[in-house]
């Protein structure tokens, strides 16, 4: 008897285990997050659907909803220019990770392929790998009482595949999913990662960071049309002066810079007055904003070349060229200010489109945005060596100066000239370029309604795309780069202008690393 | 390998040699437009164009026009782009489906559908590879750097301008007329010259292209002395035989000078032209006229309180009499209507004395032809502009006299003084809405030698204006 009893039992046993291993493990696609690419919303639920079919297999099994999943699988899905890349992880309801894969493609062709495999890879991992993660501590799944698995807040940062040769696939998974997509810091009460602030009435237009006080709090000055405010940033932005213009003075762009060296950075305000320029200098001594100078007949743009030390460049306006010249260096001599060390600009550059970068031979290449919008390259000694396909910077910010020569062409008394998106180089020779997208950009009328920041780097023949933060739903009007903290420091344009409204500005921070 | 094969082959390598020999395409497209929309209340002009007399019977007129400009740029790569502009007008009630047997200026009318499109611009703008060399080619409009006095119109001509270090050189050839069979409808202006000329009824008798020709050739140079002080000089040659089957040619050389300076606040420009050459007359059969007369201008533009005061001085040369062998007038160019001229001076702002830049389908003005119907002009015009944020304020006052009295019948030279303001305010970066008014005293030049004075000439505009 017992050793029926006995045999039974192992009966029992050898028929429940193939029963247990043969029951299919339930798993639930949720939504893709998707960056870069067109119809982004589309391929949200397309991805989620096309994986969903192609995961299911003897060992797996798809649910339309989370209720009863045991593996909840989520996926990204990255578009820099035309190459792809998916990556997903399959968690179980724990958050416990059962498996992850990426794949990546050249081409929109290769997608349909490239979610097969994904999915192959993914349904062996859950498969092999799953009992192993649940054995320990299972957790029976209770409908509607599912954990969901936390899922990372999107990244400020995305940066693009390498193209690397992996010793194994694994090692590429790692790479792709550790290394080149770096997540936001997690948001900080005091200026740091994911930082916005409160929202400002009006369009702004300038950008500029002073000192960083010991508190940690940074000087940020902000140009309006018609104002310059004098903020200190920490837990929010708090307005500390502010200075306007009168009659029919434009501001133009508000920069810094440490010319005088004494550890205090001015603010140097482009100004136009009427047809003509009357830039000012201000000191922002803590507690207002001290005229230091006026009335000089440059625009002003600070920049650190190549890397080095941010100073200020200007340039001439003349009676009948919009842009006079040669670039010069602003340099501060006592109260007076004087253009020193002229810099003669490739084709298509002025002070407003342009930076330099050292090249692996040290030489220093300009780099400009084409009035059409493409980044172009140029040599030291001028000649244009690269330009992109896509196109970067796009402004709003414009100055008009009569024309009436133009009038029969135009049917506009006034002649309209835009300005440009700053380009940033940073001492490790990154190329730091906004990137405004728009639905309506047609001859002077420009709304863009996206933007985005990209860095790149020069590889000797053409600019290699570094990282992008992730694009956002306004108008990028200008930025700052804290160098030292690795922040992005954005003036987003969160509401236009109508006609009874000024419309709103917020500044967001976004950090690198 | 079989022929066919060969033929295959050789098909193959072709065909990859004109692939890999033709550029990618990488067209970049360019729009820009207007949209304008005037509605106006005047006892000046009737929505047409040409000269207004006043006159002691001057009804008011109220109508509403509009015109839509289109512009398309196909920029192949930077050095070369063709640029096309399109105009669509009408006046509002005017006509529909071509019902009126006209097409364009009309389509304004109930129903609406008309072919009323106009071509006004098609050129190449491209650069010689290698050189500083810009070249305009086609049907394009034109800026004669003398404040649009001499020719500031559209025509089909070549365009050429080269940066150089020290500013640039340039020309131009222009094709105005060529005349080959029918009826001149103005023979005067096949001349190139005003109306004073005129001689109605000269027949053309020529299916010959190229035979019977107006044309107008530039050099032109220009010197950037300082950042803030520039020189330049021209030479213009107007040149007409078509009417030379009735009458002599005309050859006018026009001699100018320009300069632009900004002196401290103030900027300072103006010109000198002087006309030289011989005008064909059929008063003068095979011997034509001598031309000697002069044009010059001073204008002035300062930071002023607020805002802008601007200054401008004109003087066009008048003649005496025209039946003498020697003409002083200065001579301006026209279409072949001789209510139409090729040229303007728009810097005056003024809206009654003048032609004004806003003008479009209706375009009157009491010295609608800068030669004045050989009297010539002496103008003052004195401007202020304000802009407050998105309201703007411009305002001026004109003063004009005739140079010459050609008749010696008026009382007196002076023509009249103009005040006239534009007040707007910028409902979005590109759309403006404005206000204009204008009143004109007239002058003893009107003065009757009996009965009543004719009536002083004003005009009220509302304006939109759409410009992208």
């Amino acid at each position: 008897m017992k050793k029926f009893a006995v045999c039974l039992a192992l009966f029992l046993f050898f028929l429940y285990i193939p029963a247990v291993g043969a029951a299919p493990i339930k798993a639930y696609v949720s939504e893709f997050s998707v960056t870069g690419g067109q119809n982004k919303d589309e391929l949200k639920g397309i991805l989620q659907t096309l994986l969903t079919t192609r995961i299911t297999s003897d060992a797996v099994t798809t649910l339309d909803n989370k209720t009863g999943a045991e593996v909840i699988v989520s996926g990204s899905y990255l578009q820099i220019g035309k190459v792809f890349s998916i990556d997903a992880v399959a968690r179980n309801v724990k958050g416990d990770v059962v498996t992850r894969s990426f794949v990546q493609g050249e081409s929109q062709d290769e997608l349909i392929a490239a979610v097969g495999k994904l999915a192959q890879v993914l349904a062996g991992g859950i498969a092999k790998n799953y009992a192993s993660t649940v054995s320990s501590q299972p957790v029976a799944p209770v409908a509607g009482a599912v954990t969901v698995p936390v899922v990372a807040p999107p990244a400020d940062i995305v940066k693009p595949m390498d193209i690397v040769k992996p010793s194994t696939a694994e090692k590429a998974a790692e790479s792709a999913t550790q290394t080149d997509i770096i997540r936001a810091a997690p948001v900080a009460k005091s200026a740091g990662g994911g930082w916005v602030s409160q929202r400002l009435t009006g369009v702004m237009r300038g950008i500029a960071l002073g000192r960083t006080l010991a508190n940690g709090e940074r000087e940020v000055f902000v140009a309006g049309n018609r104002s310059l405010k004098y903020y200190r940033m920490g837990e929010g932005l708090k307005l500390i002066a502010e200075v306007s213009t009168s009659g029919d003075e434009k501001i133009l762009g508000v920069d810094t810079a440490d010319l005088d060296g004494d550890g205090v950075p001015e603010v140097y305000l482009t100004v136009l007055n009427g047809e003509n320029l009357a830039s000012r200098v201000y000191l922002a001594d803590g507690t207002g904003l001290k005229k230091i100078a006026e009335n000089l007949p440059y625009f002003m743009r600070g920049m650190a070349l190549a890397g080095g030390k941010t100073k200020i460049y200007v340039q001439e306006m003349s009676t009948d060229a919009d842009f006079y010249g040669d670039v010069y260096e602003l340099v501060k001599s006592g109260d007076r200010y004087e253009m020193k060390n002229p810099l003669k600009l490739p084709r298509f550059a002025f002070l407003y489109n342009f930076n330099q970068f050292k090249d692996r031979e040290g030489k220093t290449d300009f780099v400009v945005l084409h009035p059409d919008g493409y980044l172009m390259v140029y040599s030291a000694s001028r000649d244009e060596l690269w330009r992109s396909s896509d196109k970067y910077g796009g402004s709003e910010l414009y100055f008009q100066r009569p024309d009436l020569s133009s009038f029969r062409t135009t049917g506009d008394p006034m002649r309209w000239i835009f300005l440009q998106q700053r380009i940033m180089v940073t001492a490790s020779g990154e190329i730091i370029v906004p990137q405004n997208g728009g639905f309506w950009v047609v001859g002077n009328s420009r709304s863009y309604g996206k933007s985005a920041v990209v860095a790149f780097t020069w590889d000797g023949s053409s600019l290699e795309e570094r990282w992008r933060t992730r694009q956002s739903q306004n108008y990028l009007a200008d930025y700052a780069y804290d160098e030292k903290r690795k922040e992005l420091v954005l003036l987003e344009k969160v509401k236009k202008e109508g006609l009874l409204d000024d419309g709103a500005s917020a500044l967001y921070i976004k950090k690198v690393e | 390998m079989s022929m066919k094969k060969r033929l295959l082959a050789v098909a193959a390598v072709s065909a990859l040699t004109v692939a890999t020999a033709v550029p990618a395409l990488a067209f970049e497209n360019e729009f820009h437009g207007l949209f304008r929309v005037r509605g106006i209340i005047d006892n000046f002009d009737n929505g047409l164009v040409g000269k207004t007399t006043p006159s002691v019977s001057s009804p008011t007129s109220n109508y509403i026009e509009q015109r839509a400009r289109l512009m398309y740029i196909a920029k192949a790569n930077d050095d070369l782009k063709l640029i096309t502009h399109f105009e669509f007008d009408s006046r509002w009630g005017d006509n529909s489906y071509n019902s009126n047997g006209t097409t364009r200026n009309n389509g304004g009318g109930i129903g609406a559908d008309q072919t009323n499109l106009e071509t006004k611009n098609i050129y190449l703008d491209f650069n010689i590879p290698s050189t500083p060399l810009n070249v305009k080619l086609g049907i394009q409009g034109f800026d004669d750097g003398y404040k649009g006095i001499i020719f500031n119109n559209d025509a089909a001509g070549l365009v050429a301008k080269a940066k150089m270090g020290f500013g640039s050189l340039g020309g131009a050839y222009f094709r105005f007329d060529d005349a080959t069979t029918g009826s001149a409808p103005a023979t005067n202006s096949y001349l190139g010259v005003p109306s004073a000329t005129t001689v109605a009824g000269s027949t053309i008798q020529n299916s010959t292209p190229g035979y019977l020709t107006r044309d107008l050739v530039n050099l032109n140079a220009k010197v950037n002395v300082t950042k803030n002080f520039k020189v330049g000089a021209d030479y213009y040659l107007l040149y007409s035989d078509v009417l030379r089957q009735t009458q002599d040619r005309t050859a006018i050389n026009m001699f100018g000078v320009n300069a632009e300076a900004l002196a401290g606040p103030v900027t300072i420009d103006g010109f000198v032209i002087y006309q030289a050459g011989k005008l064909g007359d059929t008063l003068f059969p095979g011997n034509a006229q001598k031309v000697s007369s002069l044009a010059a201008n001073v204008g002035a533009k300062a930071k002023l309180g607020p805002g802008t005061l601007r200054a401008n001085a004109l003087y066009i040369s008048g003649n005496r009499d025209n039946n003498t062998s020697t003409r002083n007038d200065f001579q301006t160019i026209n279409e072949r209507s001789t209510d139409t001229p090729g040229h303007a001076f728009y810097a005056g702002e003024m809206q009654l004395m003048l032609r004004n830049k806003y003008n479009m389908t209706s375009d009157r003005a009491v010295v609608m032809d800068l030669n004045n119907a050989s009297q010539g002009l002496l103008g003052g015009y004195l401007g202020y502009d304000l802009a407050i944020n998105k309201f703007f304020v411009n305002s001026n006052v004109g003063f004009g006299a005739i140079a010459r009295d050609t008749t010696g019948t008026h009382k007196g030279d002076y023509l009249g003084t103009e005040i006239n303001t534009e007040i707007g305010y910028k409902l979005y970066d590109n759309l403006t809405t404005s206000v204009q008014a204008a009143y004109m005293v007239l002058g003893d030049y009107y003065k009757p030698t009996s009965g009543s004075w004719p009536v002083n000439p004003y005009t009220t505009k509302l304006q939109v204006n759409y410009a992208f």
